[in-house]
C-alpha cells in the first residue's frame, strides 16, 4: 500500500526505524540469485511480515491519534458541562433566595401588623398613662420613640425570619438528597433481582 | 447485488450501500459496544462488491463522532475501498465534516495518509 504520509514516524519513531532497517535488509541483493528453498521461503515470509508490521504501525498511530482527539472532545464537553452546572447552581441559588426573601417579607409584614396591634392595643395605653404621670407634656415624644423602636425592629426581624427559613430549606434539601441516595441504594439489589428474574423467564 | 441498508441508532451510523449506483454512504455516530459485530456485515458486503465494482464508486462519509475501535473498523472499510482504486477503477471518498469540527477533518486526513484512494473534504455549515 503506497502511502502519502506527511508526518509518519513522529509517533513510533523507533519502530518505524526498525522496520526500515528490516525492509532494507530484505531488499538486499544477497537474497537475489541462488539460495536454498528454506532461505527463499523465509525471505518471502519476512517480507510479508514486515509489510504487515508496517500496516499495524500505521493503524496503531491512527487509532492513537483518534483516541487523543476523542479525549480532547470529552475534556471540552466536560468543561462545558461544569460551566453550565455552575451557572445553573448560581441561578438556582438566586431563585431560591428570591423566593425565600419574598416569603420572609410577607411573614415580617404580618408580624409587624401584629406588633403594632399589640403595641397600640395593649402596651401603649399603660405606658401612656405612666408617661403622662412621669413626663407630663413630653409624653408625646416618649410615645413616638416607642413607635420608632417598633419600626426599627422590622428589618432585624425580617433578617431573622429569612435566616430561619434558609436553614429550614437547606435542611429539607439535605434530607431529600439523603433519602434519594438511600432509595437508590435500596433499589439497586431489586433491579438486579428483576433482571435475573427476567433472564430466568 | 442487493443494497445494504442499516438504520442509524444512537450508537451506530446509518449505512446505505447501493451497488448498482456505486454509491456508498455512512452517516452518524459510531460508538457501538462491539464495533466488529456491527461492521462485520459491512465488510462482507464490501468484499463482494470489490469483486465486481462499478466503474465509478463514490463513498460518502459523514461521522459526528466515533470511538477508537470504530476508527479501526472505518480504516478496514476504507482499505476495501482502496482495493477498487488499486484495480484502476474510479473511486472517490467524500469526507464530510462540521465546519467547526477540526478534529473530524483531521481524522479524515489521517485516513487519507494511509490510503491511495483520493479524498475530497466537504465542510458542512452549522445549522
Amino acid at each position: 500500500m503506497a502511502r502519502k504520509a506527511r508526518d509518519r514516524g513522529r509517533l513510533y519513531k523507533e519502530e518505524y526505524a526498525e522496520l526500515r532497517d528490516l525492509q532494507a535488509y530484505l531488499e538486499d541483493e544477497c537474497f537475489e540469485g541462488e539460495q536454498t528453498d528454506r532461505v527463499g521461503e523465509m525471505h518471502v515470509k519476512l517480507t510479508k511480515l514486515s509489510a504487515a508490521y508496517g500496516e499495524l504501525l500505521d493503524e496503531a498511530r491512527l487509532v492513537q491519534k483518534v483516541g487523543d482527539k476523542l479525549q480532547k472532545k470529552l475534556d471540552k464537553a466536560n468543561e462545558e458541562i461544569t460551566e453550565k452546572y455552575i451557572e445553573l447552581s448560581e441561578l438556582n441559588r438566586a431563585l431560591k433566595d428570591a423566593k425565600l426573601s419574598r416569603r420572609a417579607t410577607t411573614i415580617t409584614l404580618f408580624l409587624t401588623v401584629l406588633l403594632f396591634i399589640l403595641v397600640e392595643g395593649l402596651i401603649e395605653p399603660p405606658i401612656d398613662r405612666w408617661a403622662q404621670e412621669e413626663f407630663g407634656e413630653h409624653q408625646m415624644i416618649f410615645s413616638m420613640l416607642l413607635k420608632l423602636f417598633v419600626a426599627l425592629l422590622i428589618r432585624p426581624m425580617e433578617k431573622a425570619v429569612e435566616k430561619t427559613m434558609d436553614k429550614r430549606a437547606k435542611a429539607r434539601a439535605e434530607d431529600e438528597i439523603k433519602n434519594r441516595q438511600r432509595n437508590e441504594k435500596d433499589a439497586s439489589p431489586i433491579k438486579d433481582q428483576e433482571i435475573k428474574l427476567k433472564e430466568l423467564v | 447485488m442487493e443494497s445494504l441498508i442499516l438504520e442509524a441508532t444512537s450508537m451506530t451510523p446509518s449505512i446505505s450501500f447501493n451497488a448498482e449506483e456505486g454509491r456508498l454512504e455512512m452517516k452518524g455516530r459510531s460508538i457501538p459496544e462491539n464495533s466488529l459485530e456491527f461492521y462485520q456485515p459491512v465488510f462482507e458486503w464490501l468484499d463482494k462488491y470489490v469483486e465486481s465494482p462499478q466503474d465509478k464508486t463514490v463513498v460518502h462519509i459523514q461521522f459526528d463522532y466515533f470511538n477508537t475501535s470504530s476508527s479501526k473498523c472505518i480504516l478496514d472499510v476504507l482499505k476495501r475501498i482502496d482495493k477498487i482504486d488499486q484495480k484502476g477503477l474510479d473511486v472517490l471518498v467524500k469526507w464530510y465534516y462540521d465546519e467547526s469540527d477540526e478534529d473530524m477533518m483531521e481524522a479524515g486526513e489521517d485516513y487519507e495518509d494511509l490510503l491511495d484512494a483520493p479524498f475530497e473534504f466537504v465542510a458542512l455549515e452549522e445549522e
